[in-house]
């Protein structure tokens, strides 16, 4: 008896295992996408070799950021989410990065004397910075691009949308406008802080990074602040254009 | 009496003939359907969006039941993009988390 009770067990706990498995996986590979390996080089004062390779190893990682970002633009350019235009100001990013790092690493491992090779490898960091500059803005020009296009489309649906609630039942008019209202005035919250976002994007630079850290850090809080109240405002209008549409379906 | 029974097969015959027609008819129109639908609900990318007409001439008796089938189409292609929106999002995030590896990590 104990053995079948044991027997009947099995699939629930291997079911759970699953489950939990499945949970923990879920949380992991996210956190881990964007991870690197995160292993400090620690090299003596006179091995070039080891400034070569450690060098080598960062720009390697910094070149498969960049591609991934690359690989992310066209995909929204596929999905036609974001214009040619504006791709091509992201990639030309991209490629600039990309090349600057090769010629980088053609230089570092030409080096003879590890003086030399010591100061390609902080350049890579202090150049550069694709970490902590370079990809941060990159996203968040990607995010505001597919924002402006999505507040468009959005825009663009508000003459049908009043055609169709004016076509609605007499009951149902005040409560189709109230989130019609809605739909517009989030609308244009969004509107109100794309310039203001646009304005932030030039000031972060591996430059203002390295010797204006303050300015740099109010302008991408300043920057976050408008792309935060941007996603707020078309979650917002996303949300009401689906009750507009689920009311009108059920009449 | 033959020809009685020879005027009822022919009916019969012409009777199951106009059934297979109209039977192919339906499964012909059938098929037109279900491919226009299929079209529809892979239509969420935003260029397919614009093709989206609001204000397309429909046609008298068909006016609301046009504008809110397009309401609809549009509001599934809207919740599609801001599942996209939300991704391009996640990405910034992934970004600022990975942003501490230009800090100070020199051999």
């Amino acid at each position: 008896m104990k053995l079948l009770t044991r027997l009947r067990h099995i699939p629930q706990r291997f079911a759970t295992f699953t489950i939990l498995s499945i949970v923990a996986l879920g949380i992991l590979v996210p956190s881990t996408a964007f991870a690197a390996t995160n292993s400090t080089h620690t090299c003596a004062p006179t091995d070039t070799q080891c400034f070569i390779s450690a060098g080598d190893q960062f720009i390697a990682l910094r070149q498969t950021a960049l591609t991934t970002l690359s690989g992310k633009v066209t995909a929204r350019e596929n999905q036609h989410l974001i214009s040619s235009d504006q791709s091509n100001v992201l990639q030309s990013d991209i490629s600039t990065n990309q090349s600057g790092l090769a010629a980088l690493k053609s230089k570092l491992d030409a080096e003879t004397n590890p003086q030399g090779a010591r100061q390609d490898v902080v350049n890579i960091f202090f150049q550069f910075r694709i970490f902590a500059v370079v990809l941060p803005r990159d996203y968040r020009r990607l995010y505001l691009d597919i924002a402006v296009n999505v507040d468009i489309k959005l825009r663009s649906l508000g003459p049908s949308v009043q055609q169709a609630i004016n076509k609605a039942p007499a009951g149902e008019q005040a409560q189709l406008n109230t989130l019609f209202s809605d739909y517009k005035n989030q609308l244009s919250t969004a509107e109100s802080q794309f310039d203001l976002a646009q304005a932030d994007f030039p000031a972060l630079t591996p430059a203002n990074f390295n010797y204006n850290r303050s300015t740099y850090q109010t302008t991408l809080s300043n920057l976050d602040t408008a792309e935060h109240t941007i996603h707020t405002a078309l979650k917002q209008a996303g949300n009401d254009l689906h009750q507009i549409a689920q009311i009108l379906k059920g009449k | 009496m033959t020809s009685i029974t020879q005027s009822r097969q022919r009916s019969a015959w012409l009777l199951l003939l106009i059934a297979l027609v109209l039977s192919l008819s339906l499964v012909a129109c059938g098929q037109q359907v279900n491919a226009s639908d299929t079209n529809a609900s892979n239509s969420n990318t935003f260029s397919q969006q614009q093709q989206y007409q609001p204000n397309q001439p429909a046609h008298s008796s068909n006016v609301n039941a046009n504008s809110d089938t397009n309401l609809q189409s549009a509001d599934q292609q809207v919740q599609s993009i801001m599942g996209q929106l939300e991704s391009a999002r996640n990405d910034v995030n992934s970004s600022n988390a990975a942003s501490s590896q230009d800090n100070g990590q020199q051999p």
